[in-house]
């Protein structure tokens, strides 16, 4: 299901050309995700036309112009994991919250990433936030710091899996803690 | 109350009760990273089931279609500004909480 893929750890920091092709494809995409939540409410573009124009600027501003591949057995895995945890998750919190005892022992931990490609981090770190018990506090240099409900050894666990599913989206390998220290 | 009916009011009264959930931990919970977990979380499972519910008693597939774009924009926007408060508290010196 992996292919070798080309690396993606470079920081696109450089500001590059966009083309006219491009903004059009974000306006025409965007403009139709506005017409399907608001559909023949022509009143609504009032709001739709700057808001449209707005998140096509951000979109070109921070797409990053890296060729991605999708794996839909990937999507799916990552869509199937994602909603069982979220159920977790709503139950876990609930669960806390409405106990008296409230039992709570949080702690602030770093995970170094496995991930290397920027996309699939930024996913991971939102994602990371509706599993149960970690919340992403912080994202630099392929380190994210996690807010946890309840620190214990297998705090990581559900952290790693995840890690997993979103590499296997994008058919990326994953690399070791260990190279993204170098 | 037909099947869909019940149904609908089964997941839709299942969603209020995460967001009541959320809602007693943003209360209860001793810091501002512990309220965060308990908004961000409860108040997804809670609007995924308001959703699933809305859904069933939908009239068309447009409709369920924009009920599930609704509520994956709800998401991702949830998901981006709970980070960007979070990282921001951090930032600042915000100090969690602990036993």
């Amino acid at each position: 299901m992996s292919l070798p893929c080309t690396p993606t750890d470079q920081p696109s920091l450089v500001p590059r050309k966009q083309t006219a092709g491009e903004a059009l494809l974000w306006i025409i995409t965007l403009g139709l995700l506005w017409t399907a939540i608001n559909p023949g409410d022509l009143h609504s573009w009032l709001v739709g036309i700057p808001v449209v124009a707005l998140a096509s600027a951000a979109a070109l501003r921070l797409h990053s112009p890296v060729p991605r591949r999708y794996s839909l057995l990937g999507a799916m895995r990552l869509a199937t994991f994602f909603v069982a945890q979220s159920f977790r998750g709503g139950w876990d919190v609930a669960k806390r919250a409405l106990s008296p005892a409230m039992p709570l022992n949080p702690a602030m931990l770093n995970y170094p990433l496995r991930l290397r490609d920027e996309l699939a981090q930024v996913l991971l770190v939102n994602l990371n936030s509706l599993l149960p018990g970690t919340l992403s506090a912080d994202l630099a240099n392929g380190v994210v710091t996690i807010h946890v409900l309840d620190a214990g050894p297998e705090t990581f666990a559900d952290m790693q899996t995840l890690e997993e599913r979103v590499a296997g989206l994008f058919s990326i390998p994953l690399g070791t803690e260990k190279d993204i220290r170098a | 109350m037909n099947l869909s009916e019940s149904i609908s009011a089964v997941l839709i009264l299942g969603g209020m009760f995460f967001f009541v959930a959320g809602t007693v931990g943003l209360l209860r919970f001793p810091d501002f990273f512990t309220r965060l977990h308990a908004l961000t979380k409860a108040d997804n499972l809670g609007l995924g089931l308001v959703i699933a519910g809305l859904a069933v008693q939908a009239s068309s597939w447009a409709d369920v279609t924009r009920l599930v774009l609704i509520w994956l924009l709800v998401l991702g926007a949830s998901a981006t500004l709970c980070f960007l408060v979070a990282r921001t508290a951090l930032r600042h010196g915000q100090k969690p909480w602990t036993k």
